[in-house]
């Protein structure tokens, strides 16, 4: 056995200190070599996970033509629970979740904006015998969470709660489409529009059924501005027009060749109107100064000039693959999220899409870019950057202790000496 | 004890503070190895986070359709659980399967179909198998399944032809359809594998069936082409502006040829 007394300790620090080393780099080296692997197999099992995350059959990168693609939304559950016919949607101001009239099912639905369902509202003759859902045209919802119904066929607006208890309704004939503000409700019918206090108190009445100038033929599209503009879609005169909340006219245009012209013999349908639209609907207000019509027969989201109504660009192509539009029957924006929802009444969905120029900001399109899968990723990139954060400071903490405790060891040596 | 160069012991001067200052904590006293250690460690846990996440957000199993594709797979399924032994509807749900490459479902689904289906008029399954082959690019065992399935339904054919049946499927809509979508399954595989001759010639056999196929007279002319034959090529384009005037893939295949 050796006897360490006698080598001399310069030697023994060196001998330890290269030891140590030797020991450090043998660690560094597997570390290495254990990260290189740790994070193969991660990128390996997360391509595995991504092929499961993204839906088969989703349009290539996500976009048709200029229209992005983010999701759509067939129903939730087992297939029984697939929408039939989502005619038209509202969007829930406070958290942007999607509300969905299904008229088939007797149903309102509400889905997160991942596509989950959030909440089911039956009204279906067997569990509510007295006045169930019949034919809702048209949904909207205010700030305060109140979900209007439009129902023709009983001539009422019906507003419900978010847990689906009746809170009032007021009647109004063939109400075909609605918008709702803090302070106004506007309800487009056969012949017209009215504009109502939120209790339904008529305000203004404007226009009669008919072609002529002040008259319309089928209003299925409303839309309040923020400044309490209003928006109109005469369906079949195929009109857009603009209206104080007075109810003085700001502007009219004509949209296409009217639809209520086609019916009575006419053999030519010219339009000198850009937009050529055959079947304007939904109509919403975007946060880049525009209106975005969606017209079931075009198959399309047609854009405009909101102070203008001049027309800007036509987007959407016609067929049932994601991303395509099949008898689209309502428009929402949703400002949070900075993206489109569509009533894809045809192919029995919704769908979540994105225009350009939309004038989403920075924050919407952050939240846009959280709302599906990346969003399981959020809570442990948290985690991790707590920790690091955490690591750091304690780092930093115990070398400051480290320095002083060596500033006083130098100081009482100097006293001592 | 000896002696230190300022009179100390050895003992007395032996750095006691050595070991935790250069390795009483081991390797980890190394910042670089303690860091890396976290690292992995935070890797390790925010990876098993994620999937908890993942799983408790439905994302790893998602409960409904979220695709066109999807949700006509899943109206199929439901067809098909509920005890529908359709042959279409099982041909369509194989079809959707395999567009989406859901290969190991689709095999699943004619392993089920086998013996509960009665598809021996169209044997759809034998052809979605053959598909199957096709789309994972096993080519040999596809043109094999695709001309078993060929001689299969050319039998059936036959023999119901030869019976007494009233009414007699065979005499009123000749052979199935499916005996020409087989020769264009493996127009397609001979295509992939550069043997023109053979894709010409199942080409031939479908337009035989289907002679007013305007599209497919268009394969077949451009394969032509490929295998040298000019004049069947303008004799095919030919055709095809009979069906479809102005047609401008025929225009420029004849173009192409040196043909007016």
């Amino acid at each position: 056995m050796n006897d360490t007394s006698d080598i001399p300790v310069a030697a023994v620090v060196t001998d330890t200190r290269s030891e140590e080393h030797e020991r450090s780099r043998t660690a560094r080296r597997i570390l290495t070599i254990v990260l290189i692997v740790l994070i193969l197999l991660l990128c390996g099992v997360g391509y595995f996970l991504g092929k499961i995350m993204i839906p088969q059959g989703g349009p290539l990168g996500s976009r048709v033509g200029d229209v992005g693609w983010i999701r759509s939304i067939y129903g939730f559950g087992s297939n029984a629970d697939q929408m039939t016919t989502p005619s038209t949607t509202a969007l829930d101001p406070a958290n942007g979740n999607i509300w969905v009239a299904d008229p088939g099912k007797y149903r309102l639905v509400e889905y997160q904006p991942d596509g989950s369902l959030a909440t089911l509202m039956d009204k279906s003759p067997a569990t509510t015998p007295e006045g169930h859902f019949r034919l809702p045209s048209k949904i909207a919802m205010d700030r305060s969470g109140l979900l209007y119904v439009a129902e023709p066929t009983y001539g009422e607006v019906r507003v419900f709660n978010t847990r689906g208890e009746e809170q009032g309704m007021f009647a109004i004939p063939s109400p075909l489409s609605l918008a709702v503000s803090d302070d106004y409700i506007v309800v487009g019918t056969n012949g017209g529009f009215a504009i109502t206090d939120k209790f339904g108190n008529p305000l203004q009445v404007i226009g009669e059924p008919g072609r002529g100038e002040d008259q319309f033929d089928r209003v299925n599209g409303v839309a309040i501005d923020s400044d309490d503009t209003v928006y109109v879609v005469d369906t079949f005169n195929n009109r857009l027009s603009s209206w104080t909340i007075e109810g003085q006219q700001n502007w009219i245009v004509e949209l296409g060749y009217p639809q209520n012209q086609t019916m009575t013999g006419e053999t030519s349908f010219e339009s000198s109107a850009p937009a050529r639209l055959q079947t304007p609907m939904g109509i919403t207000v975007d946060n880049g100064g525009h209106l975005v019509v969606a017209d079931m027969f075009d198959f399309s989201l047609a854009v405009f000039d909101k102070s203008t109504g001049e027309f800007i660009a036509k987007y959407g192509e016609v067929g049932m693959d994601d991303g395509k539009l099949y008898y689209p029957s309502d428009v929402d924006y949703d400002p949070i999220h900075d993206w489109f929802v569509v009533a894809d009444n045809g192919a029995k969905r919704v769908q979540i899409l994105t225009l350009p120029d939309s004038g989403g900001s920075v924050a919407a399109k952050a939240r846009q870019g959280l709302s599906g899968p990346l969003k399981a990723c959020l809570f442990p990139l948290i985690l991790i950057l707590i920790v690091l954060i955490v690591s750091f400071v304690i780092g930093r903490l115990n070398r400051r202790r480290r320095e002083r405790a060596v500033a006083e060891a130098v100081r009482q040596d100097a006293v001592a000496a | 004890m000896p002696k230190t160069h300022d009179g100390g012991t050895a003992s007395a001067q032996r750095p006691t503070a050595a070991p935790s200052a250069v390795g009483g904590g081991g390797m980890f006293s190394d910042p670089v190895v303690k860091w890396m250690a976290a690292l992995i460690s935070l890797l390790v846990v925010g990876f098993l986070i994620f999937v908890v996440f993942s799983l408790a957000l439905g994302y790893l199993r998602p409960a409904a359709p979220r695709t066109f594709t999807e949700a006509k797979i899943s109206e199929g399924q439901s067809l098909i659980d509920s005890g529908v032994i359709e042959p279409e509807i099982w041909r369509n749900q194989l079809m959707l399967l395999i567009d989406s490459k859901q290969f190991a479902v689709a095999q699943n689904l004619i392993d089920k179909g086998e013996g509960i289906v009665d598809d021996s008029w169209g044997h759809e399954l034998g052809w979605m198998q053959a598909e199957l082959y096709g789309a994972q690019g096993r080519y040999d065992e596809a043109l094999v399944q695709a001309d078993e399935t060929q001689a299969a339904i050319m039998a059936e054919y036959e023999r119901v032809l030869a019976s007494e049946d009233v009414p007699n499927r065979a005499k009123a809509y000749g052979i199935s359809e499916n005996h020409g979508r087989i020769s264009l399954l493996k127009y397609r595989i001979h295509i992939v594998l550069e043997d023109y001759p053979e894709a010409q010639r199942e080409l031939q056999v479908y337009i035989d069936a289907n002679p007013t196929d305007a599209g497919i007279l268009k394969d077949l002319a451009a394969v032509k082409i490929l295998n040298g034959d000019l004049d069947g090529a303008r004799a095919d384009y030919d055709r095809v502006l009979m069906f479809l005037p102005d047609d401008p893939e025929a225009l420029e295949g004849l173009e192409s040829i040196g043909a007016e």
